[in-house]
């Protein structure tokens, strides 16, 4: 296990790796309702939040998706 | 300009993929005797944006041979409209089952209060008319939905998701990636605006089923709030990249297959890629 530092947000946070983009909401308690990510500018398909594993100095993007007009 | 290759080039007056006007199929607007070349008034009516290169005199002929359908004709769709019938596209195709009603009137630009118990789709359709009457304008009354978009999008140069909720946005994402037939997407809320073109046959763009699958999208206005001009941002952006598609093709200067969420009140602005999902039930379905 190592720990390593990673931006959500524009916030950094130190996380113990391996975790995955699901470990990483459930354990900052982060809201996911209506949410994507983008890991590195690029967005995860949520089916593949549970095997997207973060490295060092990885970002991450999370937004909620809007779909009214 | 996407790096992949395009295929949009069948039955079309306009080559997308490489530019090119192609005026051997005939023009699709003949409501005014379309030439290859503008007459003096269409010289007049669009000068100024015939001054800019990524419109210019073929772009502008381009325009005037396009088929955009606009599904959904509430505060994205109908400033849409307006914009694309006044910079000359020459066949607009107005899709909505909805009436007008007074509480749209806070942020649906193109109604007013004489408007209110129409059909929106009819309403529009006199607005532009009285925009600019030489288009090649239709209307359907009625709603989009999975067994009716094949047909109604069937001849489209491209279609915009103007729609405020997340079950007809997957279909119509759907029927245009399955029609290979380049989708704009536009969406707000609250004081967030979001934005996608999507290109629909790219082996390195997503879909918007790879960006929503699995997801309770915030569906509406009505639960979450809006405010007029953060839908006209997002229409305004839509209606831009529309444009500028239309006029040159893919060899338009815009961005495909990223994803924009802005914040209007911060004035803030990001840009996400949307790459395809292995596990897209639209992307990979090959029948």
């Amino acid at each position: 296990m190592t720990q390593i530092k990673v931006n959500v947000n524009n916030q950094p946070m130190d996380v113990i790796s391996p975790i995955s983009l699901s470990e990483l909401i459930a354990l900052k308690q982060l809201n996911d309702d209506g949410a994507a990510i983008a890991k590195n500018a690029a967005i995860v398909s949520k089916k593949e939040w549970s095997t997207t594993y973060l490295k060092d100095n990885d970002t991450v993007d999370i937004f909620t998706l809007v779909a009214g007009g | 300009m996407p790096s992949q290759s395009v295929h949009h080039t069948a039955n079309r007056p306009f080559n997308y993929a490489n530019g090119s006007v192609n005026t051997a199929n005939g023009p699709r607007n003949n409501a005014s005797g379309f030439s290859p070349q503008l007459s003096h008034q269409d010289i007049q009516r669009y000068s100024r944006q015939l001054l800019l290169d990524c419109i210019d005199h073929d772009g502008q002929l381009n325009l005037a041979n396009a088929h955009a359908v606009i599904v959904g004709l509430g505060g994205l769709g109908s400033l849409t409209a307006r914009y694309l019938a006044g910079a000359g596209v020459g066949n607009i195709t107005l899709i909505d089952g909805d009436t007008v009603d007074i509480s749209n009137l806070q942020r649906q630009v193109s109604y007013n209060e004489m408007h209110l118990g129409e059909l929106k789709a009819k309403s529009l359709y006199n607005e532009l008319r009285k925009v600019n009457s030489d288009l090649n304008i239709q209307f359907k009354s009625k709603f989009a939905d999975s067994n009716n978009l094949p047909t109604l999008i069937s001849s489209a140069t491209c279609v915009l998701d103007c729609t405020d909720n997340i079950t007809v946005r997957r279909q119509i994402n759907a029927a245009t990636y399955r029609a290979s037939i380049p989708l704009f997407i536009a969406a707000a809320s609250g004081l967030t605006w979001q934005a996608l073109n999507l290109p629909q046959n790219s082996a390195t763009c997503g879909c918007y089923e790879c960006l929503v699958n699995n997801i309770a999208v915030r569906e509406d206005c009505l639960s979450k709030g809006v405010l007029g001009p953060v839908v006209g941002m997002a229409a305004c952006h839509q209606a831009t990249q529309a444009l500028l598609f239309l006029a040159k093709g893919f060899k338009a200067d815009i961005k495909w297959g990223h994803y924009l969420t802005g914040n209007a009140g911060l004035g803030s602005l990001q840009s996400f890629a949307l790459p395809p999902s292995s596990t897209c039930e639209v992307c990979n379905d090959t029948n």
